[in-house]
């Protein structure tokens, strides 16, 4: 696989992740930029055994983290003038219902349910990105998904005629 | 909604979260101000103004360039060898393709040599590189064939890799990727270590002694010989041998001669010019021909 091949498969992906867990469109281009960089510098380092996929996503999550620490470490700074998280821009409402819902979930949920329903990744493949094990990734996407259901649940409701036939008068 | 649904509503609404062709733009935009700088990866650059006046920082990275425009800087490095301008760019795509292709970077310097080769030049460092690119990939790997090749050796430790011969004296130098070996009139050998193309410690053997040593050139005397060996731009070995002892006799017969032409001429003044000149001086040796034919003296 020629490296080209290999942006054009990743680029799009780590940023829809950086941007998932960031949500700020600057952070997440620049995160997905030190990803290159970094397989670049680690390339002596780098165990080829291990998926090159997860390497990259991970190195994402690692400027993707250091950059929400970062903003909570800001207090002097007027929270106008911090990358806004969860602006109507930053990223594009298509389903502003399932936005807000999101935006209601943790980041680590959220960057789990992405991993998961977006990209596809299996519980081994989500623990090994996020350091952590199985069962952990497993219960935590269970209680997001469990969540983000509760959350959606009363706006598919009111806007479901099949739902409105269902309500008790 | 089932797990199902959920996830077509979160890919519906990730496939709208794509990389702008703007952002690339700035990308590149800030790659090619740190190329034209000299930087190379890693730097990062303030671009005021970009994204809405609010300062913006892109990280610099030629990995970037090539991924983005492919047909662009990486291609047209793709064939650039040491000393040209994109060489830098081709060394930085080597270490993201390796990953890919374990092969590359000795097989580029393998390929390297060859062109330089072909262009009469030789340079010790890609030599080097090869041989260490080539250590990376083990023994037994079939590149070490066409590195042999190229080399024109079979073990390309040892044998020399460029050479020149002084027919006249029978010093010969001859230059490994490290080394420069004299072989001297007498029979023993002098060595110098290269760095780059400098000539940077010399071992010289008994009765000789290194009377210069100054970048790239070198010069050993002995009571009879002076030679100079110089390590040339384009990598291959200049030398130069003065014989003394061939010297002084040489200066002393064309002193005997000069002495004998002025005895002629002062003797005959009608006699054209005979022994001052070479035998090898084509245009002396054609003038006396044609004197020669119309020399009444010569008979005819």
């Amino acid at each position: 696989m020629a490296f080209t091949e290999l942006y054009e498969l990743m680029a799009e992906r780590l940023f829809r992740y950086g941007l998932r867990m960031l949500r700020d469109r600057g952070a997440a281009e620049d995160a997905v930029q030190h990803a290159f960089l970094e397989l670049v510098r680690a390339r002596p380092e780098l165990d080829l055994d291990r998926s090159l996929e997860a390497w990259m996503f991970k190195s994402v999550r690692f400027t993707c983290l250091d950059e929400i620490r970062r903003r909570t470490r800001r207090p002097d700074v007027p929270s106008d003038q911090i990358p806004d998280t969860g602006t109507e821009d930053a990223i594009p409402l298509i389903d502003p219902e399932l936005e807000k819902a999101l935006s209601a979930l943790t980041p680590e949920q959220q960057e789990v349910l992405h991993l998961k329903h977006v990209e596809g990744y299996d519980g081994f493949e989500i623990a090994e990105i996020i350091d952590s094990n199985r069962t952990a990734v497993y219960a935590m996407a269970s209680r997001a998904e469990a969540r983000l259901k509760k959350l959606l649940t009363p706006v598919e409701s009111a806007t479901s005629p099949a739902s409105s036939h269902k309500r008790p008068s | 909604m089932n797990d199902e649904q959920l996830t077509q509503r979160m890919q519906a609404a990730s496939e709208a979260m794509g990389l702008s062709d703007s952002a690339q733009a700035r990308q590149l935009e800030a790659i090619s101000a740190a190329l034209s700088d000299g930087t190379e990866d890693g730097t990062v650059i303030d671009l005021s103004g970009a994204g809405a006046g609010r300062r913006r920082r892109f990280v610099a990275s030629v990995i970037a360039a090539a991924v983005i425009a492919p047909t662009g800087l990486a291609a047209a490095s793709e064939r650039s060898v040491p000393g040209e301008a994109l060489y830098s760019v081709k060394q930085l795509s080597e270490r993201v393709l390796v990953l890919f292709d374990s092969d590359v970077i000795a097989r580029h310097r393998i390929e390297e040599i060859e062109e330089l080769d072909g262009a009469g030049r030789f340079d010790p460092k890609l030599h080097d590189e090869a041989r260490a690119a080539m250590t990376e990939l083990g023994e037994g790997h079939p590149l070490w064939e066409r590195l042999a090749a190229v080399t024109g050796t079979d073990d390309a430790e040892d044998e020399p890799i460029v050479r020149d011969d002084d027919d006249r004296t029978g010093v010969a130098a001859s230059a490994t990727s490290d080394m420069v070996t004299l072989a001297l009139p007498d029979g023993s050998e002098a060595t110098f270590a290269i760095s780059g193309r400098d000539l940077v410690d010399g071992t010289p053997p008994t009765g000789w002694t290194i009377t210069g040593l100054d970048d790239d050139e070198a010069t050993m005397s002995s009571s009879d010989f002076e030679v100079t060996v110089e390590v040339l731009a384009d990598g291959s070995l200049g030398m130069e041998v003065i014989d003394r002892l061939d010297d002084a006799s040489s200066d002393a017969r064309e002193d005997a001669e000069r002495s004998a032409v002025t005895e002629d001429e002062a003797s005959d003044d009608v006699q054209p010019t005979t022994t001052s000149v070479s035998d090898d001086d084509d245009s002396e040796s054609e003038r006396n021909g044609d004197l020669g034919e119309d020399d009444p003296s010569t008979g005819g």
